[in-house]
């Protein structure tokens, strides 16, 4: 049976505005950093995401490596996404994030644009979106340059389509980074 | 409240350029619950070793805890429902991420929403007991 998410969703939630942006995000969102691994049944997953939905939350955050094992929460996510929330795409706030160590050798972790571009193209895959909405720097990368860490999202990269795509809609962030470091790549981006 | 690192700059640093701020573990791995105040439970994170261990759980952090607990009862909340409402104390913090195992889970933190007001003196009293407590895994990586 198709599922269809409650009407009044919207009313009785409160949205505060990222920073001086144009994008409202509940003030409680779901993260899916432990939950929706392969050891986690898919019928709760499921049951967890459509009521959240009906209870006003729109963003949910993602990473490359949640699961376990790595990558399986983006797949179960875009199973449930394929199935319940198909027309609801853009409702949505979605992140994911690359940083940490995802597949052997030297471009599979860290803050490479090869690591992160391709890391890009995998969770898009993962998921069955065309693009996220936040793209994380998951962790501070001492030896790659700020500028091609942060600077990887903007629309001049000439990298598959997707990503690019992918990049124009999508906002920065960077967890975990100390404040002084924050300000310098705002500056610079 | 037990890892007060973005209140030392970065919140100021987010406001001058504009940016939001998405916090996250705000119930400290389950610590900010009543999850460890009788040992610790099977299949629970500290159980399995997974992002947090037992040592992390001194009786002097879980003195906080019951602490923070009487708090938040006086408030009608859960320690949970108030460690997330004390997030968004702040303005400049966009949105509170949080985790679900369940669909109660996630009804009763959100259930916190329904008070969100702290007094000054609840604050003050709060600050006593939130305080580092050495459950910063990520501190490597905000280092400068």
């Amino acid at each position: 049976m198709t599922w269809t998410p409650r009407e009044n969703r919207y009313d009785d939630t409160a949205y505060r505005r990222v920073g001086r942006s144009g994008l409202r995000l509940p003030t409680i969102s779901l993260g899916l950093w432990n939950n929706f691994g392969d050891d986690r049944p898919l019928e709760t997953q499921r049951a967890i995401l459509r009521r959240a939905f009906d209870l006003g939350i729109t963003h949910f955050d993602l990473a490359n490596n949640y699961g376990p094992p790595p990558g399986s929460a983006e797949a179960n996510f875009g199973r449930i996404l394929d199935t319940d929330f198909r027309g609801y795409r853009d409702e949505l706030v979605l992140s994911t994030k690359a940083g940490y160590d995802m597949w052997p050798g030297p471009y599979g972790e860290w803050g490479s644009r090869k690591y992160l571009l391709a890391s890009l193209d995998q969770s898009l895959r993962r998921m069955g979106v065309d693009y996220v909405d936040i793209f994380y720097s998951h962790r501070f990368d001492p030896d790659t340059p700020l500028e091609e860490t942060m600077g990887h999202w903007t629309p001049r990269c000439g990298r598959a389509r997707r990503s690019t795509r992918a990049f124009r809609r999508t906002h920065r962030g960077a967890p975990g980074r100390p404040p002084g470091c924050c300000a310098t790549w705002v500056r610079r981006c | 409240m037990f890892n007060r690192w973005i209140e030392n700059g970065l919140l100021d640093a987010l406001a001058d350029v504009g940016a939001g701020c998405i916090v996250f573990s705000a119930l400290a791995q389950g610590l900010l619950t009543d999850r460890y105040l009788h040992g610790v439970p099977e299949g629970s994170r500290a159980s399995r070793g997974v992002f947090m261990t037992t040592d992390m759980i001194s009786e002097e952090t879980l003195g906080k805890v019951r602490a923070l607990t009487e708090i938040a009862r006086r408030r009608g909340q859960t320690l949970a429902q108030m460690a997330v409402a004390w997030t968004l104390r702040d303005p400049r913090v966009t949105s509170a991420l949080v985790g679900a195992s369940s669909i109660g889970q996630l009804e009763d933190t959100l259930a916190g929403l329904d008070n969100l007001d702290f007094s000054p003196e609840e604050l003050a009293e709060i600050d006593t007991y939130a305080t580092e407590s050495g459950i910063n895994i990520w501190g490597a990586s905000s280092a400068s």
